[in-house]
């Protein structure tokens, strides 16, 4: 669906205007979507679209996945979760772990956006780039 | 075996221990050599995106939701919804004296087919140009060998003097010109072991040029052996419109080389008309506003950011420039188009061709009248301000009066005299492609000219007399020319010897 520039400035006001703190607060996401589809002013399906996606990349930021190549047990997970947390206190963060074979070994987190790969095929990627370069 | 087992070991003991930081994106949208990537965060605007499969993205557009990337390589292979990542690196390019003698593509690459360019240093694309204090003004010449221009047009190191007019005006061969006639220098000092002469290395950027132009120019240069002097970075028609766009900007850092380390460098931009439509189509794929003809409301700063980069440095920043020579092509010489004014008020100075000069035999096509070097006479050797400063006044009462005489009234002797001396100039600077001319022999040219040494001959024949002159001066009169280049001014006795060898040249010519 093409969305107009004025639709995209509407649902970016509605979404910031559900911030608590500067953190978005999807309750209030929610509530501000029954209300459009409630009184449904001009471009309403647009603004709803656009906010949608807003809330879909902010759900996106505060996902956090954590690859392993070998299934990690609860004690494990907690240790993880209570680490990340430590280091992100203002982000509300929603975790899921998985278990990827390919990785060989180590971690791979992704905290929204950005990775964290400690991954054994990491470092050997790592080692096939370095001696390309040294070639 | 165990010295590769060592050396395994090495390089795995080498290798850093830590996590790898990656910041990373899905392509939400790709097509038309641009794509819409959603993450990055933290992005940086020009950052490098690895969208995988050789296929490199900068960013153009950071906007709330998602980065819009323009693209370099075969990106059919990229699909959307792939995971990408940005690299922390802006668009660097490789430069060097290794890079002379190649032909390039927008990202250096070499694509003349002789092997790889080692080098070890590399410059970013955009570069901030340089500030105010290490500048120093203009006064060092740059001999195009074409007559017209090192006469009343002198363009000076560190200089920016567009070339503008229609298409097949001649812009490109004063450009080619220049750079053979920089070769012709930089050999003979090379030959005469003279230290105090600064090379010139010259760059010539095509950017949306036909592919069998860009042959032709090639072969031109490396007949006239002037590829052992230049680069040659090619982003012809039928690369993308990212390529074309940024391969000015390339150019300049391979000139920003030779500038920050005390060289002197000149660049060519053929043409900047092209540069300003694929930054038009990139910027109209990236969904930004358009303006006048439909460009972007930043193509004046396009340019005025990549020529402000040419410049001359003061000796406390080594000494170095870089002259730019960009071009634009008018349509119909119109030169008060969009892209033709932004860049004219952005330039010391125009040379404009003209159609109509083309098509009446006066080659190179400039119009003396209305061309213009902002640096003026501080770019040319004494020698030459001497014998020139009048030319211009001639010629522009040969202009006026011609357009009088045209009614067939009788006009006076001295009338008739300024229109005869008029044709005369003119006939003088006409000149062939591809062959530049020394300054010395211009120089002595010139002064028979104004002299009257050629007063009593056919217009006609003014041209078959300067080809002869110049012969008989190349091949007699070599301690002569040697003089003028070594003191670079007319003192008496240098007027008294060029009066003695033009009026006996001219005893003795026959037509």
């Amino acid at each position: 669906m093409k969305i107009p520039k004025q639709a995209q400035r509407q649902a970016n006001s509605l979404f910031n205007a559900c911030s608590v703190n500067g953190v978005p607060d999807f309750q209030k996401a929610l509530q501000a979507i029954d209300l459009l589809l409630e009184k449904r002013p001009r471009g309403w399906r647009q603004i709803v679209e656009h906010l949608k996606k807003r809330i879909r990349l902010e759900a996106d930021k505060r996902a956090v996945l954590v690859q392993s190549a070998a299934p990690l047990d609860e004690a494990q997970q907690a240790e993880i979760t209570r680490s990340i947390r430590e280091r992100n206190p203002d982000r509300p963060l929603e975790f899921n772990f998985a278990v990827v074979p390919e990785l060989l070994g180590g971690l791979r987190v992704q905290i929204g956006w950005q990775v964290l790969d400690a991954s054994i095929r990491s470092r050997l990627e790592s080692l096939l780039e370095s001696n390309a370069n040294n070639a | 075996m165990s010295n590769i087992l060592q050396e395994i070991e090495s390089r795995i003991s080498n290798i850093r221990q830590e996590a790898r930081q990656k910041n990373v994106g899905i392509v939400s949208e790709i097509g038309d050599g641009v794509a819409k990537i959603e993450g990055l965060d933290d992005l940086m605007m020009n950052e490098m995106i690895d969208l995988g499969h050789g296929v490199t993205g900068i960013a153009m557009n950071l906007e709330e939701t998602n980065v819009g990337a323009i693209l370099m390589g075969d990106y059919t292979q990229i699909s959307e919804g792939q995971e990408v990542h940005g690299t922390g690196r802006l668009l660097q390019v490789p430069v060097g004296k290794n890079m002379l003698g190649r032909v390039v593509n927008t990202l250096g690459e070499p694509i003349d087919g002789k092997g790889d360019i080692k080098t070890d240093e590399f410059y970013p694309v955009e570069k901030i140009a340089p500030g105010i204090i290490t500048r120093q003004s203009v006064n060092q010449p740059v001999q195009t060998g074409i007559i017209p221009i090192d006469a009343m047009i002198p363009i000076g190191r560190g200089q920016r003097e567009l070339i503008i007019g229609d298409r097949s005006t001649g812009k490109t061969t004063i450009c080619i010109d220049t750079i053979i006639n920089q070769a012709r220098l930089n050999k003979k000092a090379q030959d005469e072991g003279d230290t105090e002469y600064r090379p010139l290395y010259c760059i010539y950027v095509a950017i949306g040029q036909k592919q069998s132009n860009v042959a032709n120019v090639i072969s031109t240069l490396e007949e006239a052996g002037a590829m052992p002097w230049t680069i040659v970075m090619v982003a012809g028609a039928s690369d993308s419109a990212t390529e074309q766009y940024l391969a000015p900007f390339c150019g300049a850092a391979m000139g920003e080389w030779f500038m920050d380390h005390g060289m002197d460098a000149l660049i060519i931009y053929d043409d900047l008309t092209k540069h300003a439509n694929a930054y038009r189509q990139v910027s109209l794929i990236l969904k930004r506003p358009s303006g006048r003809e439909a460009f972007p409301g930043d193509v004046f700063y396009l340019h005025s950011r990549l020529l402000e980069r040419a410049a001359r440095m003061n000796a406390e920043h080594g000494g170095g420039s870089l002259t730019a020579l960009p071009i634009i092509e008018t349509q119909m010489g119109d030169v008060s188009a969009y892209i033709p004014t932004n860049v004219i008020s952005i330039t010391d100075g125009q040379i404009f061709l003209e159609t109509d000069l083309f098509y009446q035999g006066v080659r190179p096509a400039i119009s003396v009248g209305i061309s213009v070097s902002r640096v003026g006479s501080s770019a040319q050797i004494k020698a030459m301000k001497q014998v020139a400063s009048k030319i211009k006044t001639e010629l522009a009462q040969f202009r006026e009066l011609a357009a009088f005489a045209q009614f067939g009234s009788d006009l006076d002797a001295q009338t008739t005299a300024r229109l005869e001396r008029g044709k005369r100039i003119t006939e003088l600077f006409k000149q062939g492609q591809h062959v530049p001319m020394p300054v010395e022999i211009q120089v002595v040219l010139l002064w028979s000219v104004q002299n009257g040494i050629m007063d009593d001959i056919a217009v006609d024949n003014i041209r078959k007399f300067a080809a002869d002159f110049t012969e008989h001066l190349t091949m007699q009169k070599t301690p002569l020319l040697k003089k003028i280049g070594d003191q670079k001014k007319l003192d008496d006795a240098l007027i008294a010897e060029i009066k003695t060898v033009a009026t006996s040249f001219r005893g003795t010519w026959k037509a």
